[in-house]
């Protein structure tokens, strides 16, 4: 299963934590700073899963749930969050796929993974 | 000839004797018995005759003297010529006077004979032309010759022509036993014509010198007068024996006539009967009989007042006897008795005995039988049952007098008209024109009462009518008033006749006030016609559904002209549909009777769709005698519009009055009570029907609350309305109705309209709770200053812990932000050293401080975790209707395996009464895991933790936390709800506990307080609002027990 995962976070630890985490796991991962950079990506096709955080700057992690729906809407999307409540993002999920919670351990991130790339 | 004829010339004498005595015979019977009736006419010429006779006869006497004794004197001859002139003038007057007799008598005669010898100066004009011709012929002697010419013989002859006809059939003399002796007569006056008047003695003149009395001597040898004498004789014979037929029928006739009388008067249909001089009862008729019932036999002859009884029941003297008696005597039981022109009398009575005793009416006439010399023989009475005459009269005269009295009493002026004069005038017409009836009857004409402009009309009509050219007329005229006023009258004439003449009669009728009616109608028709013409308000009649008149304004109301309207516009071409039903039921209410009027708004539309509202006011009326609807109509659309602006307004004011909770009344000038709201009513207990117009003060405000009267002069709300004076009173003592006071605050306010003070407006407010209150307050004061004391520490704790609080929300948002900063990098720690501690192998010398580094990464991540949750309580607010104890409930096995761990029981005792309010679940389930949590700590070696709830009288939620615990010492009593602060050791608690806990009570606007006993344990007492008040509750309670 050599499937892409498109990581999206403005934090460069998470972005690598994750990259180094899921190769781990065996797949290839994209990763993207901003939402911008999520949408090109996106359109270079070949993603067959989204994980994003919530708060970033530009287009933040709502945008890219909705440009996923409204473009591939085949690819699952995980959201992640430090917020503790988020009302928009428990919103969002509805459409999502899932909502994690940060600080989160990393076997919640692989079944959440592996619940949503099929 | 013979011895005969001697003797008769030897005794001529004798023979004229004869002659004479014939002839003197003749006049002197005929003289003797001149009083002889007879229906001849005949009969009054025999007098001529016995003129004739009797100067005849005289003449011949004188003759025969002469013969006998030879006188010699002239006069003798004069007077015997003279005799024999004037015995043929007689005789000519009755020849002539016979033929004009004759005439009469209807016997046949020359018609014209007679107009010729009907001159009466005949006789004397042939004497003088007798005389005349003898004179001229020869002397006087030759006179007698001509006097027999011209007058013997033409009387004679006519006297013989005239008998001769009266014996001729068809002549009233014809009857068999007269018409010899007229035979006679006539032929001897004939014979007698010509031998006395033509035979003369001889003359020198012609025809006597031949025809003469020698001659005839000669030829017949007697003389003439011998047969002269004959003819007399036989003249005599036959007059006399006329007049003695004349005579015996007379006679006859008179037995005749008077037996006819007697029948006459027998069957005479009045009743009759005759008395003669010696009043006795000569006839007695048979109507008589029947009135009386006494007969004839029985009362012919008898006298002594004997016909008196059946009339009167008595013997004595009655009508007839006033006749008999020349005048005098009685005339009792009579009702009237008068004398007519002729002497009769007249007499009226009622008479019982007639009739069998039945009665009757009588008129009765008495008069006087004379004969020919007027002397009286005798008296007739008749007698004539005017019973139904009488009935009738009175008939008459009851209908005359009805008819006169309704002539006299009409209203209306009766008249009659004769040849120009008013014959008769009823009193009304007189009146009517300002009369007497006896100033116009009889004395003036219609010419009088006519106003002069009008005369030739009328007198035109009267001609006509008269003439008969028109036989009833009516028409009017001015008329004309003493004193010249002029009237209008009306007249109704038609002709009639009057006493054989034609006139007018007829009835007259003062229309003046008909006239002024008439002409003030026509003049209040044109004032109505300009009036409703140029009114401001529509005006109408409609009749059988349809206008009939419509005035201007009308037309402008219903937008259409008139063509559109009269005649053709019914209601529902105006008014809207939903009108209809109550105008048509009105409209019939109306023509019936049972409304007189109906005054009514109603919609209507005019012709451009327009809806209008319209003000209508009709009734019934007549109009040319049927039933019709007459109205007016007024466009009252903006009306309309204003009254529900006002009313609206209006509305509005009185609501604003009536929901006033302010009592406001209004009184008048005078301190009577206009007005009170609703307020005021429930507040005083009076309603506005028992306080309107009666004194304000008096009713509420009459006492002091000292129980002392209160005068109006110094109450401010008198002042209001009688100074003008505005006046506010905060405690007044107001009183009820029912006798109760209370107090009020009340401001009183002048009415002033156009600068004059018309009244006052008093406000005024139940002041009692707000008293009340002030009570409250002061007694709450003192107990406040008592409590002050003991609540001293609480009131520094209380301000320890507002601090706090103010450092506690300081933290709780630093901690937020710090919390979420870090979680990252936690995030990425934490993840990046648990996967290379899971990628490590056993006996890797890394594997020690990554495991270190991942332990202490989740320490950190926990304590995050911590903070984060509770700063979290800052940010989420939301809070929902719950159960209290449901959420408490849902709370505890969150704790309820720390707890079984400890040893620790946990019990709950819920609230009696049932706590709904707006809590944040997760919130209030925080502080009993926190506040269990901490007495499951202060309990190592078991205990009890009882959780209560309940109902505070403020209707606060209280929620109770006992455990039988350590305690909380004294000393950090004050510090236990400090952030991180705790008592544990380093690692083993946050020391955010109770802060947290802290921070949601206060959040959700409650109280929380902590006793504790060293030892015993310890009580959290947490109260709550129910109901999120959005501010902290006071913070100042009274401990525990609230």
């Amino acid at each position: 299963m050599a499937r892409t995962i498109l990581v999206v976070d403005d934090e460069a630890g998470y972005r690598d934590l994750l990259s180094y985490e899921l190769s781990g796991e065996g797949f290839s991962v994209l990763t993207a700073s901003c939402g911008a950079e999520a949408m090109a990506a996106l359109d270079g096709g070949g993603v067959s899963l989204v994980i994003t955080d919530m708060r970033m700057p530009g287009l933040d992690g709502l945008d890219v749930v909705r440009a996923v729906t409204e473009r591939r809407p085949d690819i699952p999307v995980v959201l992640m969050t430090g917020y503790a409540v988020e009302a928009r993002a428990e919103e969002a999920c509805g459409r999502a796929c899932a909502l994690l919670r940060k600080p989160f351990d990393m076997d919640e991130l692989k079944a959440a993974v592996k619940a949503h790339s099929r | 000839m013979g011895p005969l004829t001697v003797w008769i010339n030897a005794n001529m004498d004798v023979v004229l004797f004869l002659y004479g005595l014939a002839f003197f015979y003749l006049g002197g019977v005929i003289f003797v018995r001149r009083r002889m009736e007879s229906a001849l006419a005949l009969a009054s010429t025999l007098w001529l005759l016995s003129a004739f006779g009797l100067t005849h006869g005289l003449n011949e006497f004188l003759e025969m003297w002469a013969l006998i004794k030879r006188p010699e004197g002239r006069a003798f001859f004069w007077f015997q010529d003279a005799a024999l002139a004037v015995s043929y003038v007689f005789l000519l007057e009755f020849g002539r006077r016979l033929l004009l007799a004759a005439s009469a008598d209807g016997v046949a005669c020359c018609a014209g004979a007679a107009r010729l010898l009907g001159r009466k100066l005949l006789a004397p004009a042939l004497l003088l032309l007798a005389a005349a011709a003898g004179a001229a012929a020869g002397g006087a002697g030759a006179v007698p010759a001509f006097i027999r010419y011209l007058l013997g013989f033409p009387g004679a002859e006519l006297a013989g022509l005239c008998l001769l006809s009266y014996r001729k059939p068809g002549g009233r003399g014809s009857r068999m036993m007269v018409s010899g002796y007229f035979a006679l007569a006539g032929w001897a006056f004939l014979v007698y014509g010509f031998i006395g008047g033509l035979i003369v003695p001889a003359g020198s003149f012609f025809p006597a010198s031949l025809l003469n009395a020698d001659a005839f001597l000669r030829i017949t040898g007697l003389p003439v007068q011998f047969f002269r004498a004959l003819c007399a004789v036989a003249a005599v014979w036959g007059i006399l024996g006329v007049m003695r037929v004349l005579n015996m029928e007379t006679i006859a006739a008179l037995k005749d006539a008077r037996r006819r009388l007697q029948d006459i008067i027998d069957f005479l249909p009045d009743a009759t009967f005759v008395v003669d001089g010696g009043r006795r009862v000569i006839a007695w008729n048979r109507a008589l009989e029947r009135l009386t019932g006494v007969r004839k036999e029985e009362m012919l002859g008898k006298g002594d007042y004997a016909y008196a009884v059946p009339f009167w029941g008595e013997r004595r003297p009655i009508l007839v006897d006033l006749i008999t008696a020349g005048g005098g005597g009685e005339a009792h039981n009579y009702e009237y008795v008068q004398t007519t022109p002729d002497g009769a009398l007249q007499a009226e009575a009622f008479v019982p005995l007639l009739y069998g005793g039945r009665g009757a009416h009588v008129w009765t006439t008495a008069s006087a039988l004379r004969d020919a010399e007027g002397n009286v023989y005798g008296a007739i009475e008749s007698v004539r049952d005017v019973t139904d005459r009488r009935r009738a009269e009175e008939r008459l005269a009851e209908s005359e007098e009805k008819f006169k009295t309704l002539t006299e009493k009409s209203l209306a002026g009766v008249y009659l008209i004769q040849d120009g004069l008013f014959r008769y005038v009823n009193p009304r017409l007189a009146e009517i024109f300002g009369y007497a009836p006896e100033d116009l009857t009889d004395k003036a004409g219609p010419e009088l009462l006519v106003a002069p402009e009008d005369w030739p009309l009328v007198r035109e009509n009267l001609i006509k009518r008269v003439s008969g050219e028109t036989d009833s007329v009516a028409y009017g005229f001015r008329g004309r008033r003493k004193g010249g006023g002029t009237i209008y009258v009306e007249v109704y004439g038609s002709r009639t006749v009057r006493a054989g003449k034609p006139a007018v009669i007829g009835t007259l009728v003062d229309v003046t006030q008909r006239r002024l009616a008439e002409d003030a109608l026509q003049e209040s028709e044109n004032k109505f016609k300009t009036l409703a013409e140029r009114s401001l308000v529509g005006i109408f009649l409609a009749q059988d559904g349809v206008m009939k008149y419509v005035n201007p304004k009308m037309l402008e109301i219903l937008g259409r002209t008139r063509e559109e309207v009269v005649g053709k516009m019914r209601a529902e071409d105006f008014l809207l549909p939903e009108e209809m039903p109550v105008v048509g039921s009105h409209i019939s209410k109306l023509l019936s009777g049972e409304m007189a009027y109906d005054l009514r708004e109603h919609r209507a539309r005019d012709k451009d769709g327009r809806v209008k509202d319209i003000e209508v006011y009709v009734s019934a009326t007549a109009y040319e005698g049927r039933p019709a609807i007459i109205g007016t109509m007024q466009d009252i659309t903006g009306r309309k519009r204003m009254e529900t602006a006002l009313r609206e307004e209006e509305e509005r004011t009185r609501l604003i009055l009536e929901s006033a909770g302010d009592g406001i009344i209004g009184v008048n000038g005078r301190g009577e009570v206009l007005f009170a709201n609703g307020a005021a009513q429930s507040a005083l207990g009076w309603t506005l029907d028992e306080m309107k117009g009666r004194k304000l003060h008096p009713l509420i405000h009459h006492t002091r609350p000292d129980g002392s009267r209160y005068p109006v002069e110094r109450c401010p709300m008198a002042a209001a309305y009688t100074d003008s004076a505005v006046g506010h009173v905060e405690d007044e003592l107001l009183w009820r109705k029912d006798g109760s006071g209370f107090y009020a605050s009340y401001s009183a306010r002048p009415i002033v309209r156009a600068g004059r003070t018309q009244g006052a407006v008093i406000t005024f407010r139940d002041v009692t709770a707000r008293k009340k209150a002030e009570e409250e307050v002061r007694r709450l004061n003192a107990e406040l200053e008592e409590r002050v004391r003991k609540r001293t520490e609480e009131l520094e704790l209380a301000r320890d812990r507002l601090v706090q609080s103010e450092k506690m929300s300081a933290v709780g948002q630093l901690a937020a932000g710090v919390a979420h900063e870090i979680n990252n990098p936690l995030g990425i720690i934490l993840g990046f050293a648990q996967g290379l501690v899971k990628r490590m192998k056993d006996g890797d010398p890394a594997a020690m401080p990554l495991r270190s580094i991942e332990r202490e990464a989740l320490r950190s991540k926990n304590l995050v975790q911590s903070l984060l949750v509770f700063s979290r309580s800052s940010r989420n607010e939301q809070r929902d209707e719950a159960d209290l104890d449901e959420v408490i409930e849902g709370a505890l096995p969150l704790v309820e395996a720390r707890a079984r761990a400890g040893g620790v029981e946990i019990a709950l005792e819920r609230s009696p009464v049932p706590l709904r309010g707006q809590v944040n679940r997760n919130q209030l389930q925080q502080i009993i895991v926190n506040l269990a949590n901490n007495a499951v700590d202060a309990m190592p070696r078991g205990g009890k933790i009882t959780v209560r709830t309940a109902l505070s009288a403020e209707g606060r939620a209280v929620i109770t936390v006992r455990d039988t615990g350590t305690g909380i010492p004294k000393e950090i009593r004050s510090r236990i709800f400090e952030p991180f602060f705790t008592t544990k050791e380093a690692g083993k608690g946050t020391g955010l506990g109770l802060s947290l806990v802290y921070e949601i009570v206060k959040k959700h606007g409650g109280s929380i307080d902590a006793e504790s006993r060293e030892g015993e344990g310890t009580v959290f007492t947490i109260a709550l609002p129910l109901r999120a008040s959005g501010k902290a509750a006071g913070f100042y309670d009274r401990g525990s027990g609230i």
